[in-house]
C-alpha cells in the first residue's frame, strides 16, 4: 500500500524540470504530513522552515532598537548588523553602533553555535582594543533589552527539541488570519534561560510569526511578535519589525528593520576578531 | 516636641519574635534593613557616562561612607572604575572613574553586553540613561536619626551636587520616618484641640461659662500628667503613643461630665452647699465611675502583656490616663470646686 502510494506520488512529479531544491522541498513537506508523532512532525516542521531559509549567504540591514520600560520611558539605539551564514553551524554575526553617540563605532561580532556556548568579542573604539565577552551569556539580555542573545541568534535545527502541539489560526496585524503550525520547543543548550518556547509558524511560508518564552521555572516570561514580513532574492522572508514583551517586567524592545541587503559578498575573513577594528 | 517623637521601628517587636531577632542578627552580621535610595540625575539622555557627573556621585557616594550611621553604599560609579582597571589589564593604578565621556559610555555598553540571565542595568541606571541610584544601607535607627542624615545629605547635595542631582531621599524607611513623626505630632495636637473644644460644648451644656472652663483641667490634666510621667520614665513617643489621647479622650470626658453634671443639678436643682453638692456628685456617680474605670484599666492592662511594642505601650498607657482622669475627678476636681465657690456657700 505504501510503496503503491509512493509510486503514484513519483508519477505525479513532472519528468522534466525537476530541481533537487523542489524534490528536497517535497520530502521535508511529506515528512511532515506524514510524521507519526507530536515529536517528528515538530522536528520535520522546523527542518523545513530551516531549509527554506538556507543559502541567502550574507545579509546587511539597519536596525533601530527602542527600549521601553513599565512606565512607558524608552530610549533608542541605531544599529547596523551584518550576518554570515555558516552551513552546519550557527551564524556570524557583527553589530556596528551608529548612536548613540558616545557608543558610535562600537562592534560586537558573534559567532553562534548551535550547542556550545557563542564566541563573543567587543570593540571598543575609545579604548582602541577588542575585548572578550563571556562565552556562557547566550541567556543574558542582548544589549540590555528583552532580547537574549539566544532569541535573535540564527536559530539552528539542533538548537531544540521539538513537539507540535496544534493548528492555529493567528491574526496578523492587517486582520488577516494566517493559518499556523503551533510547535512547542525545548533548547538543549544547557545554559538556555528558558525551559521551553511555543512557536507559531505559518504554513505557506515556515515564518515564525509569534513565540511565547518559558522562564526556567515555567512561567510565562516574555512573547516575541514578528511583523512585517517581506521578501528578499524572490525566497528569503524577513520579518522588519519584532516585538518583545516581557510579561513579568512590564518592559518591551520593538526592534525595526531597514534597508536589508543580501550578497554584499562577505567571507569568514570579514568576521573575524581582527577585522572588527577596522570597521565605519 | 521633636526630641520626644520618635520611633525604632524594629524595637516595636521584642526578642520574642522571629523576626526581631532575624533582623538583629542581619544587621549584625550582613547588612541593615534600613536604607534610602537617591535617583541622581545628570539632566540628560545618556548623560550617565559624563565624566563631572560621575565625579560628583562618586564624591556623594565618598560623603555617604564617612558617615557614621551607613554600613554600605551602592553606586554605579565603583562598576565603572573596576570596569576601567579591568580593561587596563587589571592595573590597580586604573582604579578610578574613565575621565573621557565615550569611554565610559562604552564600558556601560560593554557591562551591559556581559550581564547573566534576568539581570540588566535598570536596577541602578534608568532606562535613557540620565539617572543612576544610589543606595544607602543604614544601621537601626530612630525615626529622627534617619530624618537627620538625610538631611545633612540634601544639606551636601545643595553644596556641592550638580543642580539636576537636587533630588530627597526615598525609601520605606524614610517615608515611615515622615509618617511617624507627622503622624505623632498630629495625633497629639488634635486630641489637645478637642479637648479644649470639647469644653467649649461644655460651656453650652452646662450652660455656664465658669463651669466650661473649670472642665477644661480634669479634661487635661490625666493626658498631660501621664505624658509627663512617659517622659520622665520613658522619654520617646511612638506611633503607638500617639493615639492613647485620642482613645482616652472619651472616657476622660465622660467622666468629668458625669461628676459636673450631678454636681451642678445639686447646687441648682436642689440648693445644696457646694461641700453638699460634692457629697451628692459622689453618691450618685463614684461607684459608676469607679467600677468602669477599673474595668476599663484592667482591660488596656492587658495588652501590656503584649510583645508589640505598639500594643504594649499604648495599653500601658492608656490604663495610666484612665486612672489619672479617675484620681483627677475624685481628689482634685471636689476641692477645686468647693475653693472656686467658697463664697457662695
Amino acid at each position: 500500500m505504501k510503496r503503491l502510494f509512493l509510486l503514484t506520488l513519483l508519477g505525479l512529479l513532472p519528468l522534466s524540470g525537476v530541481s533537487a531544491e523542489t524534490f528536497k522541498e517535497r520530502q521535508l513537506a511529506q515528512a511532515i504530513a506524514s510524521a507519526r508523532t507530536p515529536q517528528a512532525k515538530g522536528l520535520a516542521i522546523a527542518k523545513m522552515a530551516d531549509y527554506r531559509d538556507s543559502g541567502w549567504g550574507d545579509s546587511e540591514a539597519k536596525m533601530k532598537m527602542i527600549l521601553r520600560n513599565r512606565q512607558g520611558r524608552s530610549s533608542r539605539r541605531n544599529v547596523r548588523v551584518r550576518t554570515l551564514e555558516v552551513f552546519g553551524d550557527g551564524d556570524k554575526g557583527m553589530s556596528i553602533f551608529d548612536t548613540p553617540r558616545d557608543v558610535k563605532g562600537t562592534v560586537v561580532l558573534t559567532w553562534s553555535h548551535a550547542l556550545k556556548p557563542d564566541h563573543q568579542w567587543i570593540y571598543l573604539p575609545a579604548l582602541k582594543r577588542v575585548k572578550r565577552i563571556s562565552s556562557r551569556n547566550k541567556s543574558g539580555p542582548f544589549m540590555g533589552s528583552e532580547f537574549a542573545y539566544e532569541d535573535i541568534a540564527s536559530q539552528e535545527v539542533k538548537k531544540y527539541t521539538y513537539r507540535y502541539l496544534r493548528n492555529e489560526y493567528l491574526r496578523n496585524e492587517s486582520n488577516n488570519w494566517i493559518n499556523c503550525y503551533v510547535v512547542e520547543r525545548k533548547p538543549t543548550y544547557r545554559y538556555s534561560g528558558y525551559t521551553r518556547q511555543v512557536s507559531w509558524i505559518d504554513k505557506q511560508h515556515f515564518n515564525s510569526q509569534k513565540i511565547v518564552f518559558y522562564d526556567r521555572k515555567n512561567a510565562r516570561l516574555k512573547t516575541l511578535i514578528f511583523k512585517d514580513y517581506r521578501q528578499y532574492l524572490g525566497k528569503y522572508w524577513r520579518a522588519h519589525k519584532m516585538f518583545m514583551q516581557n510579561h513579568q517586567t512590564g518592559k518591551s524592545t520593538k526592534l525595526l528593520w531597514e534597508k536589508y541587503q543580501f550578497g554584499s559578498g562577505f567571507t569568514a575573513r570579514d568576521f573575524s576578531k581582527n577585522t572588527i577594528k577596522r570597521i565605519r | 516636641m521633636q526630641w520626644i517623637a520618635n520611633d525604632v521601628f524594629v524595637e516595636y517587636f521584642d526578642e520574642s519574635f522571629e523576626f526581631r531577632r532575624a533582623t538583629d542578627f542581619a544587621t549584625e552580621n550582613l547588612s541593615g534593613i534600613y536604607d534610602i535610595h537617591y535617583s541622581l540625575s545628570a539632566g540628560e539622555p545618556e548623560g550617565l557616562s559624563n565624566p563631572v557627573f560621575l565625579q560628583k556621585v562618586e564624591a556623594f557616594a565618598q560623603w555617604y561612607r564617612q558617615q557614621p550611621e551607613v554600613m554600605h553604599v551602592s553606586t554605579i560609579t565603583d562598576t565603572f572604575k573596576r570596569l576601567n582597571k579591568n580593561m587596563q589589564r587589571d592595573d590597580p593604578a586604573y582604579y578610578r572613574l574613565p575621565e573621557q565621556r565615550d569611554l565610559a559610555a562604552q564600558y556601560l555598553l560593554l557591562y551591559e553586553m556581559s550581564l547573566p540571565y534576568g539581570l540588566d542595568v535598570n536596577n541602578q541606571i534608568n532606562i535613557d540613561k540620565s539617572a543612576t541610584r544610589v543606595a544607602v544601607t543604614l544601621e537601626t535607627l530612630s525615626s529622627n536619626e534617619l530624618l537627620a542624615i538625610e538631611e545633612r545629605a540634601q544639606q551636601w547635595l545643595k553644596e556641592n551636587g550638580l543642580s539636576s542631582m537636587q533630588v530627597p531621599g526615598a525609601s520605606t524607611s524614610i517615608m515611615f520616618a515622615n509618617i511617624g513623626s507627622r503622624n505623632i505630632r498630629s495625633m497629639l495636637f488634635g486630641a489637645t484641640v478637642a479637648l479644649v473644644l470639647i469644653s467649649f460644648i461644655l460651656i453650652v451644656a452646662l450652660r455656664s461659662v465658669k463651669f466650661g472652663l473649670i472642665s477644661l483641667i480634669p479634661n487635661l490634666a490625666p493626658t498631660a500628667m501621664a505624658f509627663g510621667l512617659w517622659g520622665l520614665l520613658v522619654g520617646q513617643v511612638g506611633l503607638g503613643l500617639s493615639v492613647v489621647a485620642g482613645i482616652t479622650l472619651g472616657i476622660v470626658v465622660d467622666d468629668t461630665i458625669h461628676y459636673l453634671s450631678k454636681y451642678l443639678r445639686a447646687r441648682r436643682e436642689k440648693g445644696l452647699s457646694p461641700p453638699d453638692a460634692v457629697r451628692y456628685a459622689f453618691h450618685s456617680v463614684g461607684l459608676a465611675l469607679w467600677v468602669t474605670s477599673v474595668a476599663l484599666v484592667a482591660g488596656f492592662l492587658i495588652l501590656s502583656l503584649s510583645h508589640f511594642y505598639v500594643n504594649s505601650s499604648m495599653g500601658i498607657m492608656t490604663a495610666v490616663t484612665i486612672a489619672l482622669a479617675l484620681i483627677a475627678d475624685f481628689l482634685f476636681l471636689p476641692p477645686l470646686l468647693m475653693k472656686l465657690e467658697e463664697n457662695k456657700a
